[in-house]
This record gives structure tokens, C-alpha cells and sequence, in this order.
């Protein structure tokens, strides 16, 4: 194996998201382009002076840092494993990135550490992004010897985790690969990983409580996860620091070894429902979204997440539901070819109802069941209403994502920019409207018109981009 | 249709700048407000931020908006802000083409 060649292809894929990803849909323009990173790099300052403000407001001189510190050390095994989880969810949709690597001289193997390297950058952006507030308000506020435990309590124990978590990867496709199945690694990998959050979710909980419990009756808690800080603050930061360096030096070499040697494209389509639905339009708009890969991942993910709700009688509202409302941003795209290989596609109008009720349908149909066992649990009826309407919305602005941001077959990054952008004007404007205290059927009224505005803006894009489809055929 | 479209963007657009500019003066103005029980205004006076001691010692933050005034005024300079400035590129727009067309350029 060869270090030049894995450095290499991590350089050609980023060149490849910088290229493609970040010059496509509304980003095309150079003013859209600096406009959108003004306003990443504004949210991120926002979101640190805000984090800095309520810690100082509520922890600062208190000395209640030192078990917040501890209490994040316990869960950023977790957080670690939601971006480990959405990353690779991510990543397993990107055969055709792969696929640019395949007429250069290169192994499968280093094909497969450059994509790992390629993968933990940007896990690493969204750690930063997780809890590089609550560092940098943590040393702010109570000055630089504390850089130490950040480094010990945070960033140690991710690294760490981070590598655990590649190791047991690749260790799971080799076994998937033994048993001959690793062409269904797109649902097992999944399932595997969400049943892995259901397990963490309780055991992050407990080791939370346990901590706060011993802070409060002045007794010295351990576990295994706490082992950097613990070393840090017993004998110093060079132990914790060689302790890291030696675990990375013996996992590192791990995951180079278990990963595979050879390539298995993913199966990506499972059919389900019967094909005489596709003799209505409206029937072949529900097939091309029941028998997408992102539809099952998503689908098995809430049932993995209500059967443990289930378990552990968690009484809450099904927002797991949102998930499947996520669909959305490939709706769009998923199903342009129908539109494409016809003489008349129909009307704007009525193709963009189609996109949204198919996935209404879908809505409904995982929504029956899993609000059933949320409501046998506890919940009241009307709890699950604000989850409904929060799930149509969702689906709204997701197919409006989709149209603005088109994903390209085979690269899952496009959606990344515009799922990131979106959640920040959302996050904005709902904190914005939140100052104003108004009355709950006011923001009611305000939320639908913005919904509405949304279903305009989708309608306009889907009109623009079938009239350049239309041009380009002329042409 | 074309003038019904450029307000509808404008709208928007001046909808979702008000709001970062709500989101950021409330910022700013946390940011100065520290001592309890004293009432701070942000944004020209339109919001207002008090940290205040509640019964069981903890300490509550009552945010709100005291003044809607400078908050529409803003709205509305961004609209027409951008309505001019939309105007004014695609005439520029069309001035180009013009150029172009009769060889001018």
C-alpha cells in the first residue's frame, strides 16, 4: 500500500466537492456562493456568543463546569456516533464518487483508507461544529488552564471513538462480505448503527446521572469512558496525551488491516409494492419513492427507533417520524426521468402535487402504525398532532431543498450545502418569530403562510428547470 | 407578473434579513445585559432583555418586543432597498444587451 497514492485520492475528492458540490443549484452564482459562506461562518460566531452568554449567565464562577465537562465527556461517545451515523448513511449512496477512482492506478485498499480519510474530515467538521462552541466558551470563560481538560474531556475521547467506530465498521462489511451479503450492506449497516444509538441513548443517560448524583454528594466518580480526564487530572496532560498517541498507534494499523480488499456495489432498489400501481401517473410517483434505498434506510431506522421506544416505554410524541419527511430532497430527482422520457410531462402544478402526495402517502402509511404504538404508550392524541403538521412542513421545504439544490445521482454532498443552509434560515427565522411571543394561532396562521410560500418557490424552480430542460432540447 | 415576482422575492428576502437582524441585536443585547433586574433595549428599542431572580433562586430571562415600530421600518427599507436594487440590475441588464446588439459594445 502506498501513503502518496491514499493522499492522493483524498485530494481528488475534495477537489470534487469543491468543484461540483459547492457550484451547483442556487450556488452557481459567485454572490450566492459568498452570500452562503457569510452566513455559515455568521451562524457558527452567533451560535458560540450565544453558548458563551447563557454558560456565563448560568455556569460561570459557579464552579458547575467541572461535572458539565464531565457530564459532555460521557456523551460524546454518542455524539461521536450520530455523525459517525449520518456521515456513513451519507457515504453509502457515493458508488459514482468511487467510481471516478477506478480507471487510476490504484487498490482497492487505498480506494478504501482514502475514502475513510475523506469520510473523518468531515466527520471532524461536524464535531467541531457539535462542540466547538462549548469549548471555546468553556476556555473563555474560565481562562486557559482549562484548555487541558477540553482537550481530555472533548477531543480525546472523539478521536478515540471515532477510530473504535471505523475499526468496527470495516470489521462489519468483512463479515458481511464472509457471509456473501454485502450487497445488502446499504440496509444492514443502518440498522446495525441505529440499533447501536438505541443501545447508547439509555447507557449515555445513566452514566449522566450517576455523575451529576456523585457531584452532589462530593464523591469521585469513574468510568472507562472518563479515562483521558481522569488521567489528565491525576498525573498530567503528557499521560493522556501518550495514552491517545499509543491507542491511535494500535488502531490505526487495525483499521488499515480490516479493511476490505475487494469492492461490492450496493444493491439499490428493493421492490415492495405491486407494479400494476404504475398504470397512474400518481401511482409510478409512489413506486420511485417506496422502492428507493433512502426510503427503506429511513423507514427501518424510525421501526428500529419505536421498537426500543417501545422497550424502554419512552412516552414520547412520534418525532422519529420526521425522518421518513426527509425523502423529500430526492423526490425531485428521483423522479426526473419520468417527466423527462415523455413528450408532455403534464403540468408543473400537478407534477408537484404528485411529488408531495406520494409522499404524503408514505407519511401515512408509517405514520399509522408508529403513532399507534406512540399512543398505546401514552401519548395523547393531541400531542401527535404538532408532529404531523411539523412532518407536512418538513416535507415541504425538503422537495423545496431538493429543487433548489439538485443531488446528483451518485453524490450524496450536493444535499449537504442545502440541507445546512436551510436549517440555519429555519433555525433563524423560527428563533426570530419566537422573540415576538405572539399568539399560538398567529404563528400558526404565519407558519402556513411561509408553508405556502414555500409550495410557490418549489413550483417556480420545478416551471425553471423544465424550461431549460426544454431549451436544451431544442437545442 | 414580472413586477408581482420581484416583490414576492422581496418579501422574502427582507423577511429573512429582518430576522437576522432580530436574531443578532438580541445577541448583542443579551450580551450587555448581566445585572438582574435591570431592563435592556436592543434594535432602537424594539427589544427588550431582563435577567431577573425568580422564588426558588434561579434566574429567568424574560425576552419580548417593546417597540414594533423599528422592526416594520426595517422590513420595509430592505424591501424597497431590494426592489430597487433588483430594478436597477435588469435594467443595467438590458442596457448590456442593447450595447451588444447594435455593436456598440
Amino acid at each position: 500500500m502506498r501513503l502518496k497514492s491514499v493522499v492522493l485520492l483524498f485530494q481528488l475528492f475534495w477537489l470534487f466537492v469543491v468543484r461540483r458540490v459547492l457550484g451547483r443549484g442556487l450556488l452557481a452564482s459567485q454572490t450566492a456562493r459568498l452570500s452562503a459562506l457569510f452566513l455559515t461562518l455568521a451562524a457558527f460566531a452567533g451560535f458560540n456568543v450565544l453558548s458563551y452568554v447563557v454558560m456565563r449567565q448560568y455556569l460561570g464562577g459557579t464552579g458547575l463546569l467541572e461535572p458539565v465537562l464531565q457530564v459532555s465527556n460521557a456523551s460524546v461517545g454518542f455524539w461521536v456516533l450520530i455523525a459517525y451515523t449520518l456521515i456513513r448513511v451519507l457515504f453509502m449512496k457515493a458508488d459514482e464518487l468511487l467510481k471516478l477512482s477506478f480507471n487510476l492506478p490504484v487498490t482497492n485498499k487505498e480506494r478504501t483508507l482514502a475514502f475513510a480519510l475523506f469520510e473523518s474530515s468531515f466527520v471532524l467538521l461536524m464535531t467541531v461544529f457539535v462542540f466547538g462552541a462549548f469549548s471555546i466558551s468553556t476556555v473563555l470563560i474560565e481562562g486557559p488552564d482549562y484548555i487541558p481538560r477540553v482537550l481530555t474531556s472533548i477531543w480525546f475521547p472523539a478521536i478515540s471513538t471515532y477510530l473504535l467506530l471505523s475499526l468496527g465498521y470495516y470489521l462489519l462489511e468483512r463479515t458481511l462480505l464472509a457471509l456473501r451479503i454485502a450487497r445488502l450492506r446499504g440496509l444492514v449497516v443502518p440498522m446495525v448503527l441505529a440499533l447501536g444509538l438505541a443501545v447508547v441513548f439509555p447507557q449515555t443517560n445513566e452514566l449522566s446521572t450517576q455523575i451529576a448524583e456523585s457531584y452532589v454528594y462530593g464523591r469521585d466518580y469513574f468510568a472507562p469512558v472518563l479515562l483521558y480526564a481522569k488521567l489528565q487530572k491525576d498525573i498530567g496532560l503528557w499521560l493522556s496525551t501518550l495514552v491517545l498517541l499509543a491507542s491511535s498507534a494500535a488502531l490505526i494499523p487495525a483499521v488499515v488491516a480490516a479493511a476490505p480488499r475487494n469492492y461490492v456495489p450496493m444493491r439499490r432498489f428493493f421492490v415492495f409494492l405491486p407494479s400494476w400501481l404504475a398504470a397512474r401517473k400518481f401511482g409510478v410517483y409512489v413506486l420511485v419513492l417506496f422502492r428507493s434505498f433512502e426510503t427503506m434506510v429511513a423507514v427501518s431506522f424510525v421501526i428500529v427507533y419505536s421498537v426500543f421506544a417501545w422497550i424502554q416505554h419512552l412516552v414520547l410524541p412520534p418525532y422519529a417520524l420526521a425522518l421518513i419527511t426527509f425523502q423529500g430532497v430526492y423526490a425531485f430527482s428521483n423522479s426526473e426521468p419520468l417527466r423527462r422520457m415523455v413528450i408532455y410531462p403534464g403540468s408543473t402544478i400537478a407534477n408537484y402535487l404528485r411529488l408531495v402526495g406520494s409522499q404524503g402517502v408514505l407519511l401515512v402509511a408509517v405514520g399509522i402504525p408508529i403513532t399507534a404504538i406512540s399512543t398505546v404508550q401514552g401519548v395523547s392524541f393531541e400531542a401527535c398532532l404538532p408532529v404531523a403538521g411539523f412532518c407536512v412542513s418538513n416535507i415541504l421545504i425538503s422537495t423545496l431543498i431538493g429543487i433548489a439544490f439538485p443531488p446528483e445521482k451518485g453524490n450524496p454532498f450536493t444535499v449537504i450545502i442545502g440541507i445546512l443552509l436551510t436549517t440555519i434560515i429555519v433555525m433563524i427565522v423560527g428563533l426570530g418569530l419566537n422573540v415576538f411571543n405572539l399568539d399560538p394561532i398567529i404563528s400558526a396562521v404565519i407558519f402556513a403562510a411561509l408553508n405556502l410560500l414555500v409550495v410557490f418557490y418549489s413550483i417556480l424552480g420545478m416551471q425553471r428547470m423544465e424550461r431549460i430542460a426544454r431549451h436544451e432540447m431544442a437545442a | 407578473m414580472k413586477w408581482l415576482l420581484r416583490f414576492i422575492a422581496g418579501l422574502t428576502v427582507s423577511f429573512i434579513a429582518t430576522m437576522i437582524v432580530v436574531v443578532a441585536s438580541l445577541i448583542t443585547t443579551m450580551f450587555s445585559a448581566s445585572e438582574i433586574g435591570v431592563r435592556k433595549f436592543g434594535l432602537f428599542g424594539a427589544l427588550f432583555f431582563e435577567p431577573h431572580q425568580q422564588a426558588n433562586g434561579a434566574t429567568a430571562l424574560e425576552i419580548g418586543i417593546s417597540n414594533g415600530l423599528p422592526i416594520a421600518m426595517i422590513f420595509v427599507g430592505l424591501l424597497v432597498f431590494y426592489i430597487a436594487v433588483a430594478s436597477a440590475l435588469e435594467r443595467l441588464k438590458l442596457h448590456k444587451e442593447r450595447l451588444l446588439r447594435t455593436g456598440q459594445g
